[in-house]
């Protein structure tokens, strides 16, 4: 066997947080002895590696036990018989408390909270609620739907013959629908309008379908999006594509004629018209569609202000999405952005300023904008020496008031005060809270309630910005970052498109799979958003979102509407999460199911494992060579080499346990012509072997499993706050599953515990956490 | 300040698979507005060119409602001709000045006569049928095809050697916020009329809009760069070095800001301020984005142009000519209405004016890095909707060339008789080497490009 790939396989280690004392003791002393004999020429004297020889150091998350069989089996690599029982424990014990185990490298390199800026999301949503903070935002209406009018003129007026709610805009009007009474049926015009909600972030494209003149408005107001009031060809399909930033709901009018537009001419309009109009998107990962009355309302809103200014991405090496380098490419973006949104204010500036042009307080009131703006952006009050630089000497250097607020504009938003976020000052002053507050749960500035409070020092003790915590997620904007957890952390969207062999799944398509993804994410938004929140019912519920083509493709109960209803789903044993069609589906090759990508995604995700990637990249064996074994035979067969089953072992025995589903997650009873083998185990921190038998015995493990806890709080505290979770005091992670497990598992309380946590780093000193980052004061 | 922009019929209907936002963002053309922008404002042809001499330049200028043939066209044929009336203007241009009378549109099909006057001038196809009524005929859409001002911008647009920062610029005077056929001439294929500009501020932020937000963010990096400073101070030694990154960013774009104006090549021409969008400051509007067009050839933003003054049956009040009813109206009165005729002359003689203002500007404007004047390697067209306005006929549809940028033997009129526009679109295109066989409706095309050499 090449030693490359078998020292290799030390590396591919799995494990737990769990806590222990660094101090030697007398096991550790013999392991010590051990070790340097038989494992440092390779390992190095303290696990950093040595070159040419293992070169990576020597870092894991196994337990001991495990940790223990693992050199009992394969080390050293030329004679893995030599450390046998005891030795083996003694040697894991030493490797483990002195640099191996993620404690160990806590303590011998510290996590710390690093100074960041804002990511490009961050960024995008601040500017943009920035601008909104000089605008009105209307309540949420009670109907869902958009106002029609409908009119006898050629173009809507004023005076409507008929007002009414459209739960969709679908109007048609024929030989066999004959136009509304109250208009006159050769000719008539309508208009729609309301606001339309963006569920997430991305390019959307909106369709109009009429055979007449329409024109279509999002957003600005100004514009129209798409103008086809001059009718011309036989095209009845216009599309036109808009970026939005999600969670908003966003200015939405459409107009119509049914009339011949130009010089009037009575033989035009002489007899009763054939008409119809429909709207419809595609949102992004959306399949085509009416645009369903939920995400319309009837009444209308201020524009925002959404940036077309393209950031690169963050880094994302850790793991989880943060702001820790400057490259030229994104000091350009934010550059081009920062001009872009003055342009945007100086375009709609008596909108936004409320100043006059030509009267007297003109440049006062201007120099007030500025302020307002520059306290919005720094998220607290200026310093004195702050509104000299960012606001008087920008205006005063102007030739005009207008090029003086440009400048300041580009100024504020050029700044490292708007642009970077310091989590771990000590001392922080209440503003410094409630912006770590915003950004862990928003994503941006924070809100007037929360400057207020801020303000009035109530924000201090943990409870009181629980409290806040608690009323910040019921805003679109928690929801919307909790929605890029759910794709983060079930790896939806990651491999692309999901699309099936279509010989043996023709009716698995596009549609179906955007279906499926909206499917699953709705899924576990109704377990997170419900009232008890509770995560156990992420492995607990048997319930499925179905749509008609859902329900056809994979033979549920059909249901009665056209979009989505949640129904217990009894057929296909199937149980929580890791049952849902797309994520089985997701988890699969395009012909064959996947035991490996599922296993290292229960591994992985679920778990909280680390893996590293295999040696090298393997193609599975071809199922042509063996017709009569099914997918697992064939997996065994491949992985069983000693080299690959180091990780393996746990891989497979994880997601054999998902066998009973097929490439497109489809229930099914035999493989290949045999009946489907669909034990599974998992090696517990314990070191003992943990059995099941199919998914559900699998998803009743894992509902109550500690580690698929601490695994989902690690990913979330990393996705909010962006910042390493030992950072902030090496049992952070057991400190929260104690309180998870006290809040019954509500998901909510435990969004709010890491906000509140995170945002009192420095200031409250939390008995289990001595300070892990030795920061100076920072006056930001 | 009134926004227009195209009214958005670029994209066919496509359904199919997710793009990404740096693809969206380049599919909608605004890369050049909001990506990383700051940094390249002058044309890629500027550079790499090997002989400014050769560059081909087009203004295709547009007045509407007919001419009066007698006080317009020329008697005589050939070299020794005199100009009249209304043409008078260009009298000091005689010389570089090609008059060509006897060209005809052919298009018929649905619209009436002013529709497919100004639909079909610049693109020799049909209108397709649609929902715009005119005063008569069938009511019709937009062209079904390409104009020729765009089809040449486009082929100068794809060789790097003739390559600009807008490729073509659509200027208009007074075109009123209204989009339909009667508004657009210049079309970017079947179905995508292009809003002409005629703000002169709009026109001047997308041309110099960069340059001043250059300024703006030069005059603020000092201090931000003290302010840089002094935070660094505040900072953890860990923490410094993200600052130091920031820093170095900001010496780096301070460095390319320095690398200014010098590519643009010429001064940034000052507006009046404050002038409306009024009747009575169409003189000065004229003026203002004349004087933009220049200095955006000047700066060889585009090589292409259009200047649309009002649009087909537009009925400007020209009181400072002492005509105080529209000119559409004007425009219907018959031939033995001597006033009217009187009053058609002089309007037609201050477009021909405008026609000279343009020219000399030109002429007086040197080639940069070449020799001679911008007019020596432009040719301006002047058009109109109709041949004459009580008749609305599309025949005899004026044609006046002023300029050596296409070769043409100019200091002449050319008497022609009954020949389709479309050959004479054609022979623009050949100008700048662009080989068509037909251009518009092939029906039209036979005998081929005109040749004007």
């Amino acid at each position: 066997m090449s030693t490359r790939l078998n020292t290799f396989a030390f590396l591919l280690t799995l494990s737990i947080f769990s806590l222990g004392s660094s101090s030697l003791s007398s096991d550790e002393g013999a392991g010590k002895a051990i070790y340097n004999k038989s494992c440092a020429s390779c390992h190095g004297q303290n696990g950093e590696g040595v070159k040419g020889k293992y070169k990576r150091p020597l870092v894991g998350e196994m337990s001991i036990p495990k940790l223990s069989r693992y050199i009992e089996k394969y080390m050293p690599e030329e004679k893995p018989e030599l450390i046998q029982g005891d030795d083996a424990v003694k040697v894991a014990k030493y490797v483990y408390y002195e640099f191996y185990s993620p404690i160990a490298q806590t303590r011998n390199r510290p996590a710390t909270i690093d100074l960041a800026r804002l990511t490009g999301v961050q960024y995008q949503n601040s500017v943009s609620d920035l601008v909104h903070h000089f605008r009105w935002i209307p309540p949420r209406a009670k109907d869902s739907g958009l106002v029609g009018e409908y009119f006898n003129d050629r173009t809507p007026g004023r005076k409507s013959r008929i007002k009414r709610i459209d739960s969709k805009v679908r109007f048609r009007v024929n030989k066999d629908q004959p136009a509304p009474k109250e208009l006159n049926p050769n000719g008539f015009s309508a208009r729609w309008q309301g606001r339309v909600h963006a569920p997430k972030t991305g390019i959307y494209d909106f369709i109009v379908k009429t055979d007449h003149g329409m024109k279509l408005w999002i957003n600005d107001m100004r514009e129209p999006l798409m103008d086809r009031w001059v009718k011309s060809g036989s095209d009845t399909s216009f599309k036109k594509s808009l970026f939005l930033l999600g969670g908003r709901d966003y200015s939405i009018q459409l107009e119509f004629s049914a009339y011949t537009q130009g010089v009037r001419n009575k033989k035009n309009n002489a007899k009763p018209v054939e008409a119809f109009i429909e709207l419809w998107w595609k949102k992004p990962h959306g399949a085509l569609e009416l645009i369903p009355s939920h995400y319309l309302q009837p009444n209308r809103g201020a524009e925002f202000f959404v940036g077309k200014t393209t950031f690169p991405p963050d880094d994302s090496s850790t793991g989880f999405t943060r702001g820790t380098s400057i490259s030229k490419a994104w000091a350009e973006a934010n550059t081009s952005a920062a001009i872009e949104v003055s342009n945007y204010i100086l375009d709609h500036l008596a909108e936004l300023s409320n100043a006059k042009k030509g009267s007297k307080d003109f440049k006062n009131k201007l120099i007030q904008f500025a302020e307002e703006f520059a306290e919005r952006a720094f998220r607290r009050p200026l310093k004195s020496v702050e509104k000299k630089l960012y606001i008087a000497a920008q205006f005063n250097k102007a030739p005009s008031p207008k090029l003086g607020l440009k400048r300041s504009l580009i100024m504020v938003l050029s700044s490292p005060r708007f642009l970077y976020l310091n989590q771990a000052k000590e001392n922080a002053s209440p503003y410094e809270v409630a912006s770590r507050l915003s950004y862990s749960l928003w994503d941006s500035i924070p809100d007037k309630t929360l400057l207020r409070a801020a303000k009035e020092n109530r924000l201090s003790t943990p409870e009181q910005i629980k409290e806040q915590a608690l009323r910040m997620l019921k805003n679109p904007k928690a929801k919307l970052k909790m929605r890029r957890f759910i794709h983060h952390w079930l790896e939806i969207g990651i491999r692309g498109e999901l699309s099936k062999s279509k010989k043996l799944f023709p009716e698995f398509n596009d549609a179906l799979a955007y279906d499926l993804e909206e499917s699953v994410v709705k899924f576990v938004e109704s377990v997170i958003w419900s009232k008890s929140s509770n995560f156990k019912e992420l492995f607990e519920s048997k319930s499925l979102y179905v749509n008609k083509r859902i329900a056809k493709f994979y033979g549920f109960p059909e249901p009665k509407g056209e979009g989505f209803e949640k129904m217990e789903i009894t057929k296909g044993h199937r149980q929580g999460l890791i049952t849902q069609p797309y994520i089985l589906a997701n988890l699969a090759y395009h012909d064959a199911s996947s035991p490996v990508h599922r296993g290292v995604f229960l591994l992985r995700n679920i778990l909280g494992n680390i893996l590293h990637p295999p040696p090298e990249a393997f193609t599975p064996v071809a199922a042509e060579l063996h017709p009569k074994l099914t997918t697992r035979q064939r997996l065994e067969l491949q992985t069983r080499p000693q080299f690959c089953m180091g990780c393996h072992e746990k891989i497979n025995s994880l997601g054999f346990a998902l066998e009973s589903y097929d490439a497109v997650g489809r229930h099914r009873s035999k493989d290949n012509g045999s009946p489907i083998d669909e034990s599974g185990s998992y090696l517990l921190p314990s070191g003992n072997q943990q059995k099941f038998e199919g998914a559900r015995s699998l998803a009743t493990f894992l509902r109550g499993h500690e580690e698929v806890q601490t695994s989902f709080i690690t990913q979330v505290f990393h996705h909010l706050v962006q910042q390493p979770i030992l950072a902030y005091g090496k049992d952070t992670p057991g400190e929260f599953r104690r309180q998870f497990k006290n809040d019954k598992y509500n998901i909510q309380k435990l969004l709010a515990e890491i906000a509140s946590r995170s945002a009192l780093e420095g200031i409250i000193n939390f008995a289990a956490s001595p300070t892990s980052s030795g920061k100076g004061p920072m006056a930001f | 300040m009134i926004r227009k922009r195209e009214t958005g019929f670029g994209e066919k209907s496509n359904m199919s698979s997710q793009r990404t936002r740096r693809e969206f963002i380049r599919d909608m053309g605004i890369s050049a507005a909001a990506a990383p922008f700051l940094f390249n404002l002058s044309s890629p042809a500027f550079a790499k060119e090997v002989n400014p001499q050769q560059r081909k330049r087009l203004i295709v200028m547009f007045s509407p409602n007919g001419i009066v043939p007698k006080n317009f066209w020329p008697d005589e044929k050939g070299s020794n001709f005199t100009l009249k009336e209304s043409l008078k203007p260009l009298q000091s241009l005689k010389d570089r000045t090609l008059i060509i009378h006897g060209l005809d549109s052919k298009i018929r099909g649905d619209g009436d006569n002013h529709m497919r006057g100004i639909g079909c001038l610049m693109t020799g196809a049909e209108l397709f049928p649609g929902n715009i009524q005119g005063g008569s005929h069938t009511p019709a859409g937009w062209s079904s095809g390409i104009s020729i001002d765009q089809e040449i911008k486009n082929k100068l647009q794809k060789d790097p050697q003739t390559r600009t920062r807008f490729g073509s610029l659509e200027f208009g005077v007074l075109v009123r916020d209204r989009a339909d056929t009667w508004t657009r001439m210049s079309y970017a294929g079947p179905n995508q009329p292009i809003a002409p500009i005629d703000d002169p501020y709009q026109m001047f932020s997308k041309l110099y809009g960069k340059m001043k937000d250059r300024e703006s963010l030069k005059s603020i990096l000092d201090d931000l760069k003290a302010d840089l400073k002094k935070l660094r101070k505040e900072l953890s030694k860990e923490d410094q070095h993200l600052l130091d990154e920031h820093a170095q960013r900001v010496r780096e774009m301070e460095k390319e800001l320095q690398v200014d104006t010098k590519l643009i090549g010429h001064a940034v021409p000052e507006l009046d301020p404050g002038i409306e969008e009024k009747n009575e400051n169409m003189p000065r509007i004229s003026k203002m984005n004349i004087d933009l067009l220049v200095s955006a050839f000047a700066a060889d933003f585009a090589r292409v142009s259009t200047f649309q003054f009002t649009h087909s049956v537009g009925n400007a009040r020209m009181k400072w000519l002492g005509v105080e009813e529209g000119h559409h109206q004007l425009s219907h009165k018959p031939d033995s209405d001597k006033d009217a005729q009187a009053k058609l002359t002089r309007i037609n003689k201050w477009y021909a004016e405008q026609l000279a203002y343009m020219a000399n500007k030109l002429a007086s404007t040197p080639e940069p890095g070449g020799k001679g004047s911008l007019l020596d390697n432009t040719t301006i067209i002047w058009t109109n909707e109709l041949g004459k306005g009580n008749s609305h006929t599309l025949s005899n549809i004026p044609f006046v060339l002023v300029g050596e940028g296409l070769g043409f033997k100019m200091g002449r009129s050319l008497k022609l008789r009954r020949v389709p526009h479309n050959r004479f679109l054609m022979s623009l295109a050949h100008s700048f080497d662009h080989k068509i066989d037909t251009f518009g409706n092939p029906v039209f095309c036979k005998g081929g490009a005109l040749d004007l050499s």
